[in-house]
This record gives C-alpha cells, structure tokens and sequence, in this order.
C-alpha cells in the first residue's frame, strides 16, 4: 500500500467572482521513503497544492475535494481538530515556503521550537527543550542559536531552523516548499545536502517543491512537472531528464543554461505566458505556447497516461 | 580603451546603531574596465556589494574613495551639461521591474520620460522612437503594448520595457542588476537574448550583475567573481568557468545545483559570507578557506595577473591542487 496517497485533488480560489483552478485534479501516490519532486513555473499550483494536502488552504477556497490517504487513512475525513493535534507536524511536517520569515520576531528560537513540540507531544518542559537542542545540533548549528533571535541568524540559519522545527517530531511524511530559494548557492547547496542526509537517515516520504529543475533533480527520485494546476508529466528523475516526453518538459530544460558550455546552444524560452487558471480547460493547457499543437489539442484536454513504465504524460503525441 | 572605469572605487555606508556608528564597508577597492561593446559578468553572494557597484558606476551611489571615469575622464569633475549627457549614455536595468517602473505610467510615458528630460521635444520623431525601442525588445506589434499600464503586462514583458526604457536613450553602456532574477526560467532567455541583440547591434557595453554563475557566463565575455567589496577573480568566461583559480570561484561553480550532477561530497567552503562591517583581517575569505595558512590571515593578496587574462586575488593561486 502506497504511503501517500492524492486522488483527483482539486483546490479552486474564488476571486472576483471567478474561480482560479490552482490545483486541478491531481492524482499521485508516494511509496513509503519516495521523494517526489515538484516542479513548474510560478502560478502553476505547485505550493497550493502542498496547502491542500497539509490541509491548510487560503480563507479563499472555493472548491476542495479529493481523496488525500496517509498510510491508507483519509485524511480529508479527518475531524479538523483531531488532523491538526494529531497529524499537523506530528504525522506530516511542512517547510513552508518563505518559511524563514514563518519565525516569530520576538521570541527566542528555543521557546518556539518547545512551544511547538509540547503543543503535540506530552512531555516536560525541560524534555522539549532537550529535544529541541538535539534537533539543531542534528541540522549543524551550535547551542547558541536556542537563545537567539531570528532577527540574529541569517538566512541559511534560519531555514536550518524550520528544518529543525518540522522534524523535532519525527514526521513520516515530510513537504519543503521552496526550500532554499532565497539563499545563495553555497548555502543552498549545504541545505540539500542536509535534506538528503535527513531524507535517507529517517526514511520519510518526502515531496519537494522548487521551480528550479537542477534544484529538484538533486533531491528527487521521481519528478512531476505541473502545468497550469495539473501534472502534465511524471516521471523516475533520470528517466525524466534523459527522455522527457511532454513539450513544455522538454522546452523547460532547454531553458536552463549549463555552466561551461559557452555558445555550444542559444537559450531557449517558452513564448507567451502560462494560462490564466480562471477558465475551465476543455483543451490542452499547453497548446497556446506549444510548438508541436495539432488540432485535436484545441478540442479535447489530454489525459495522464502511462506511456513507458512508470513514466506518464499527457500529450496527445504520445 | 575602456569606456567605463572604476579605480580603486569604495563605498561606504555609515549606519548608527545607538550611539555608535558602524561603517559598512559595500564597496571596499575594485577597480575595473569595460570596453566598447563588452560584456562583463559581475557575480557573487547576496551582501558582496554587486549591487552597489553597479548602482555607483550608473552614478547613483557617490564614492567613499576612488574614481570613476568615463570615456576617460573623471566622473566627479563632470559639470552639469557632461553629468546630463553622463546619465544618458549609462542606463540602467533594475532587479524587479514592479517596482522599478512607475505604476500610475502606461508603456509609452515610462519610455518617453527620459527622452522628455534629455530635451527630446518632437511629438511624432519621440512616438516613432519609442515604437522602434519597444519592437527591439520585441513587444510587437508597438500600438498593441503603448498604452498599457504596469498591471497589465507579465513579469518577462514589463522587465523588457525597462530596456526599452534604457535602450531609447542609445545608451553606451547599460548597467543590468540581476534583470532575470525575479522572472520565471521559461522567459528568462527572452530578456537575456532580447539583451544580447542589444548590445550587438549597437555596440554597446554592458554590466551584467547576477548571483547565478550559469547565467553569467551565458551572456557575459569576461567574468568578476565579488567577495565581500572585493573582485577576488576576474578572466574571459569560459577561462574562469574551465580553470578557476580562486578557491572560492571554486566553491561557487561546485555550488550550481546542475541537472544529472550528484551534489558534490567535497566540502565547498564553511560558514557563510561575513558582514561587510566586520571584514575579516588578511584575506577577507580565509575563515571559509579550506587552503587557509598563516599568511592569509595576516596579509592581504592583492589582485595580480596570472597566465595573461587572468587576475586572482590569492596567496596561492595556481598552487592549489583541486
């Protein structure tokens, strides 16, 4: 049995009036210790979609239904209270995105991480505090940071911090959004590092998401690549990147420029914008910007389909 | 000939905390050149002064200490006529072009603004300037994109009014601080070629400042690696990218998270970038070096040439074996 489990998923805003289709049915299940990468452009409906299985969507829901199951549990049934004392960063932790601004300016990084873990866990004070302590020697930073600031710490430190945070109870399920988008490289690459160790080192079914493919390849063995609030292709990460099947795949790599290859390619880049998610897509999302557009893509929308072993997309080339 | 340069350029800030006043030291000793119809890649961590120097080179930023000169002469000597010409030849490209670009402006008076203060005064000549500038940063047809406003238009298109902007005052250089870097991947090389067509055509210079190696090395020749107010490393693109000398160049090529590259196991450099009030004695990078010995902590290398086009500011250049 799958670990996770998301079942035609779907999490509309209302805004003006209108519905904005951030995620638009996605189905996808993780076996237990899988790390699924996540990966689009901005507007894509990645980090909602990470809201909807954390169960904490924007006051501006419209729609939300679906099947999400932990470990063969419908959590979407779950008694709001119960999923929030008992599963929120007890079962499934998340990094949100930004999350180095989710600190609390005016306490010390200690007494929040204890304040969280004795709000799930029942233990002493002094006990949290311990765990608390282990948790940021575990992440690599020193003792000192438990009675600092988060206006003392820089940005890599106070990621490092909600690392700390999210696993200090042992999630089995864990979400980072965005991970280490706002840190600079070296940092970056010292915070996959540590997220991979964790990852292997607590077998937990990971999902990652960045709008960064070198990002994602490093992190992930299984990538979805989402287009206009669905998945549009998904695939084990070498696979992907080998024999990416899926047109905005594939102009999305020729995207990326690679160090040391001078001149050897011109950039490329996906002209026009994504679409607006507001419409009901009777058609391929991707046709407006495709190059390889066939008639049949204007009138019927594509579905995912299983077209080498576990690689799926939904093209109507394929 | 270098049409814009920088020497021995400082700029710092003073800022009080309390009582006391602590100096920032941004900008702390950088000289450089760029020749006509150059590009030149600035690159380095947030918090290394890549953003002040490109902001004091534009003539934003007044120099602590140093000079600048353009086409050969003194910035600071400049009268009011040669300061106006000044900042028509050198334009500038912001970060984020939401806030950088007027919201109350529709495409064409953003554009026509600079044209109107450089005296530019016939109505038909400025509607057939702007429609040539927007139709080389290809927002065709020009009517179509003219008067829209800000909110209107997406990231990648408003980022290319801003060149336009730029561009209409044929500038002889153009300063680009990280112009990519708020716009999704799969519009970036819009901008990016947009600009490299630029500077063919008209032969221009550019500076180009981002935080991503990969990009820089895309579009620049020559490539200056910044460490705390410093160029630490400074050589035509691909020489810096093949065979770094710089033990931190080195880390910053190793950290470029690359599709298919497992992340490297070495470890890079420690700790993070220092504060820029409080640099590091000797070697500004010696407590993250791995190679540090004794001399880098007391002394300070100076930027020298090695294998011709080379500068690298370190004690043991070349004679490292990584």
């Amino acid at each position: 049995m799958a670990h996770l489990e998301v079942k035609d998923l779907k999490m509309y805003y209302s805004k003006q009036k209108l519905l904005v289709r951030a995620v638009d049915g996605v189905t996808f299940s993780l076996e237990k210790g899988e790390s699924l990468g996540v990966v689009g452009e901005s507007g894509c409906g990645k980090s909602s979609l990470a809201l909807a299985i954390f169960r904490s969507p924007p006051a501006n829901v419209a729609v939300f239904q679906g099947s999400i199951r932990l470990s063969g549990e419908e959590l979407t049934q779950v008694p709001y209270e119960v999923f929030r004392k008992e599963y929120r960063w007890k079962k499934m932790a998340m990094v949100p995105q930004s999350s180095m601004n989710a600190l609390d300016p005016i306490q010390t990084v200690g007494k929040q991480m204890v304040e969280t873990i004795l709000e799930h866990e029942d233990m002493l004070e002094r006990e949290a505090k311990e765990r608390a302590l282990e948790m940021l020697k575990e992440v690599e930073l020193s003792e000192t940071i438990y009675d600092s600031y988060p206006f003392q710490l820089s940005g890599g430190q106070k990621q490092r911090v909600m690392i700390a945070l999210a696993l200090s109870l042992n999630p089995e399920f864990f979400i980072a959004d965005e991970p280490t988008t706002a840190l600079d490289v070296v940092v970056q690459s010292k915070i996959l590092k540590l997220l991979i160790r964790e990852r292997k080192k607590r077998k937990m079914t990971t999902m990652f998401i960045s709008h960064d493919m070198g990002v994602i390849s490093q992190i992930s063995s299984r990538i979805a690549v989402m287009y206009g609030g669905q998945i549009v292709e998904m695939a084990p990460s070498q696979e992907l990147f080998q024999r990416p099947l899926h047109p905005y795949t594939q102009k999305l790599i020729a995207c990326i420029p690679k160090l040391g290859q001078k001149g050897s390619s011109f950039l490329q880049y996906i002209p026009g914008s994504p679409p607006s998610l507001t419409e009901e897509f009777k058609f391929c999302r991707f046709s407006a910007r495709c190059p390889f557009v066939m008639n049949v893509c204007k009138k019927e929308a594509p579905v995912l389909k299983e077209v080498y072993p576990s690689h799926f997309v939904s093209c109507f080339l394929y | 000939m270098s049409v814009i340069m920088a020497t021995r350029l400082k700029v710092h800030y003073k800022i009080r905390r309390g009582l006391s006043s602590l100096v920032v030291r941004a900008v702390d000793g950088v000289t450089l050149g760029v020749k006509k119809g150059e590009v030149l890649g600035i690159v380095g961590e947030s918090g290394c002064g890549k953003s002040t120097l490109a902001r004091t080179l534009a003539g934003l930023e007044r120099p602590t200490e140093g000079e600048i000169y353009f086409e050969d002469k003194p910035l600071s000597k400049f009268n009011r006529e040669e300061r106006k010409r000044f900042h028509k030849s050198v334009q500038m490209v912001f970060q984020d072009p939401y806030d950088a670009i007027n919201p109350r402006y529709n495409v064409f008076q953003t554009i026509a603004e600079g044209l109107i203060v450089q005296g530019f005064k016939d109505k038909k000549l400025l509607k057939e300037k702007i429609e040539q500038a927007l139709t080389m940063v290809r927002l065709t047809p020009p009517e179509s994109f003219e008067f829209r406003y800000p909110y209107e238009l997406s990231g990648g298109q408003l980022q290319r009014v801003a060149i336009a902007r730029a561009l209409v005052l044929e500038p002889n250089v153009l300063i680009a601080d990280e112009p990519v870097s708020m716009l999704d991947v799969s519009v970036r090389a819009e901008v990016l070629n947009t600009l490299i067509e630029a500077k063919k055509s008209r032969e221009m210079s550019v500076v180009f400042v981002s935080h991503d190696i990969a990009l820089a090395e895309y579009v620049s020749e020559r490539l200056a690696v910044m460490y705390l107010g410093q160029i630490v490393e400074s050589a035509p693109a691909e020489e810096l990218i093949n065979n770094p000398l710089h033990p931190y160049t080195q880390a910053l090529i190793d950290a470029v998270p690359e599709i298919g590259k497992k992340p490297s196991d070495r470890e890079l450099i420690k700790g993070e970038i220092a504060s820029s009030v409080n640099i590091p004695t000797g070697c500004r990078f010696h407590p993250r070096c791995p190679y540090a010995k004794e001399i880098c902590k007391e002394r300070e290398p100076e930027l020298e040439e090695l294998n011709g086009n080379h500068l690298v500011a370190c004690h043991f250049a070349g004679k490292l074996g990584y």
